[in-house]
């Protein structure tokens, strides 16, 4: 090809560039392949050998390829061909296009070859590769953040996706979050290799296993850091106050992105204290934010391999560091939810119980005033009944049918009084379900269902350890039915139920439940006695003397006693399970 | 003659045990409340023993217990009522004798008899 058909060719190149790649080089080729008429349009980089003069061309090691060898040859068969080929230089890839076509020559001597360069393709393609890449790490990552509400467990996750080969390839990892009162940031966990010999022997062991990310993150992020004590304790070791603080973490967190931090002289006394804890020449720290909250920071360092960290490598952290605040965020969520589902719970139970406990007294309150009414008003007709019938039978002599009719009067209202004596104690009513019982939570249960909300203040209780395990035998209903009788009375005179004290202490064999108050302590059980007066049309009393039923029945007692240097308390005794040796 | 005072709300109760204490040979009387029993109280201070029943309109027994005690210690008082519980009842406690009615009326009067004779 001569300068003309150079430049006609130049001319016919321009004029394709719209549709096809701009060539950066143009020549022909024969048999031999040997280059001719080569003419340059661009850079040839990765070191292509061709110039205009076509001198030394043939050392141009890309045309000894096979593939070259059989495009060309395809050429020359009169078809045209296309084949892609790369020159590897200094860890760099170049890559090339070259398009074959059949020469004008009318001896089929030579052939047409334009070389287009796709080295930007290829650059583009893999920066495309490497973004996948990190979109592949984070769904990887974020997938493995939904299936647990463990913190450490999801402080694993990220470690892992930060420094293992099929993530972000770190050589370690650090995490410190920012404790409680939010004055200081604890080295948390962290994960890699303390020297390159303990790293040739991990990362050998892995890249034989050939493990995913997805298999790295569920088959490692349960397991123990006993290979990483080394960079567990420098992590441990750091405690960083935040608060008036200047440092390279504080910055990442004021400034809301990722900073590479190096061997710059610019880094203050704190900085430096905090490199030479972690043992790290150069470091990445990605702030971990969520809902503008400050949760802590993610470091990463190459500090075995010594491979610079990259900007692709800084803005992949810290992008990651943000979907990682938010999996860490969830479990504090997570946390806060799960103890308010349990208040929650315990609230309900409470609200069960003291539903349960308030109709198993009213009905034992039901059951007796019934009893006590119903006694009443039988047995005072049949007193009349049966006493005028056997006032009669003494007065009539020598009238047996009278005689005989007024005995059988007699006869049935003794029996019926028979039957009333047996319903005069309420604790012969109904079925009783027995059991033992810790006094002290018998206590505890009485009192919290005779508050009518949880802002009202409990009573003071002082139990004696050696009561502690004490256990009564008793039906649980009438328990509450006595002691919420006592208690109640009890209320009316200390001005409420907090204002009673309790004391539960073992004496003997006995439980003693003793009760007082602050004002007026040492004439309480007189006061109590007092207020206990029968008033008006009203059995006020009733509830009392039915408690003191409850207790005669289960051998207990009700009387006067006090807590020691103190007098005049009310005490209440219930006898004890004894204890099997 | 010792003089009993029969304190119950129920007309038929007063007269049965007034008839039969009368037998037994005592000055009995009756009233039908508290307060007549307070102001009977008040006006015959030779009574020997009162028979009172709990429960009542207005004044109950146990308030004119309680109000006889402020006054004598002297006097017995059986508290006779239907209601079994007030045995235990703290001020039931100041009363001398607690017994349940009942038709047969000799407990009633072996402790009439009992407390007149110590």
């Amino acid at each position: 090809m001569d300068a003309g058909n150079s430049t006609q060719l130049s001319a016919e190149l321009s004029r394709e560039t719209p549709a096809v790649d701009r060539p950066a080089a143009a020549f022909a080729l024969d048999k031999d392949l040997n280059i001719r008429d080569a003419v340059r349009y661009g850079n040839l980089p990765g070191h292509i050998d061709l110039d205009n003069n076509a001198r030394g061309l043939r050392q141009s090691s890309f045309l000894d390829r096979p593939e070259i060898k059989t495009a060309v040859q395809d050429a020359f068969d009169q078809r045209s061909s296309q084949v892609r080929f790369s020159v590897e230089i200094d860890d760099r890839r170049y890559c090339y296009d070259l398009y074959c076509f059949t020469g004008q020559d009318s001896d089929n001597s030579s052939v047409q070859c334009f070389l287009v360069d796709r080295c930007r393709d290829e650059e583009t393609a893999f920066r495309l590769q490497n973004r996948i890449n990190g979109l592949d790490i984070i769904n990887q990552a974020v997938r493995a953040f939904a299936e647990t509400n463990n913190l450490t467990e999801i402080l694993r996750i990220i470690l892992l996706a930060v420094t293992s080969g099929p993530g972000m390839g770190f050589n370690r990892g650090f995490i410190l979050l920012l404790d409680e009162s939010r004055q200081f940031l604890h080295g948390c966990l962290a994960t890699g290799p303390s020297s390159p010999m303990e790293a040739g022997e991990i990362w050998k062991s892995l890249s034989s296993s050939q493990l995913s990310l997805a298999d790295v993150l569920r088959l490692y992020r349960t397991g123990e850091n006993s290979t990483d004590t080394y960079v567990n304790q420098l992590v441990a070791s750091l405690k960083i106050p935040i608060a008036d603080s200047s440092n390279f973490l504080t910055r990442a967190f004021e400034e809301r992105r990722a900073l590479a931090i190096g061997t710059e002289t610019t880094l203050n006394d704190e900085e430096k204290k905090i490199k030479e804890k972690l043992e790290a020449e150069s470091l990445a720290v990605a702030p971990l934010i969520s809902r503008d909250n400050w949760l802590g920071v993610i470091i990463a360092d190459n500090q075995i391999t010594g491979k610079p960290i990259s900007s692709s490598d800084l803005k992949l952290l810290e992008i990651f560091a943000r979907y990682a605040s938010d999996a860490i965020d969830n479990t504090h969520l997570y946390g806060r939810l799960q103890r308010k589902i349990a208040r929650l719970k315990e609230a309900n139970d409470k609200i069960m119980r003291t539903r349960e406990n308030l109709i198993r007294a009213e009905k034992w309150s039901s059951v007796s005033k019934m009893a006590l009414e119903v006694a009443h008003e039988i047995r005072n007709p049949l007193t009349v009944i049966g006493g005028n019938a056997n006032a009669r039978l003494r007065k009539i002599d020598n009238d047996p049918e009278n005689q005989r009719i007024l005995e059988i009067i007699s006869k049935q209202a003794t029996r019926i009084e028979n039957v009333l004596n047996r319903f005069s104690s309420i604790v012969s009513l109904g079925e009783k379900e027995e059991s033992n019982f810790k006094i002290r939570e018998l206590i505890d249960e009485t009192l919290r269902t005779m508050l009518s909300d949880d802002s009202q203040a409990m009573p003071e209780l002082i139990i004696d350890d050696n009561i502690r395990e004490g256990r009564i035998m008793i039906d649980q209903g009438l328990f509450y039915k006595a002691m919420m009788a006592i208690f109640k009375e009890s209320a009316s005179i200390a001005g409420g139920l907090s204002g009673i004290k309790l004391h539960l202490k073992k004496q003997y064999d006995s439980a003693l439940i003793l009760i007082g108050c602050d004002n007026d302590s040492e004439n309480f059980a007189g006061r109590f006695f007092n207020a206990m007066r029968t008033k008006q049309g009203e059995l006020r009393s009733q509830e009392i003397t039915v408690a003191f039923e409850i207790l005669q029945h289960y051998k207990g007692d009700f009387g006067i006693g006090s807590p020691e240097g103190l007098k005049g308390w009310l005490a209440v005794e219930f006898p004890l399970i004894k204890e099997e040796v | 003659m010792k003089r009993i005072l029969i304190v119950d709300d129920e007309e038929d109760i007063r007269c049965l045990y007034q008839s039969e204490l009368e037998i037994e040979g005592y000055d009995a009387f009756s009233v039908s409340s508290g307060n007549e029993a307070m102001a009977f109280i008040d006006q015959n201070s030779n009574l020997d023993l009162v028979i009172l029943d709990i429960k009542m309109n207005e004044v109950d027994g146990l308030e004119v217990l309680e109000n006889i005690r402020t006054r004598t210690n002297k006097v017995p008082v059986i508290l006779n009522s239907a209601y079994s519980t007030y045995k235990n009842n703290f001020t039931s406690w100041l009363a001398d004798a607690y017994l349940v009615k009942s038709s047969d009326l000799t407990e009633l009067k072996d402790k009439v008899k009992e407390l007149l004779t110590t």
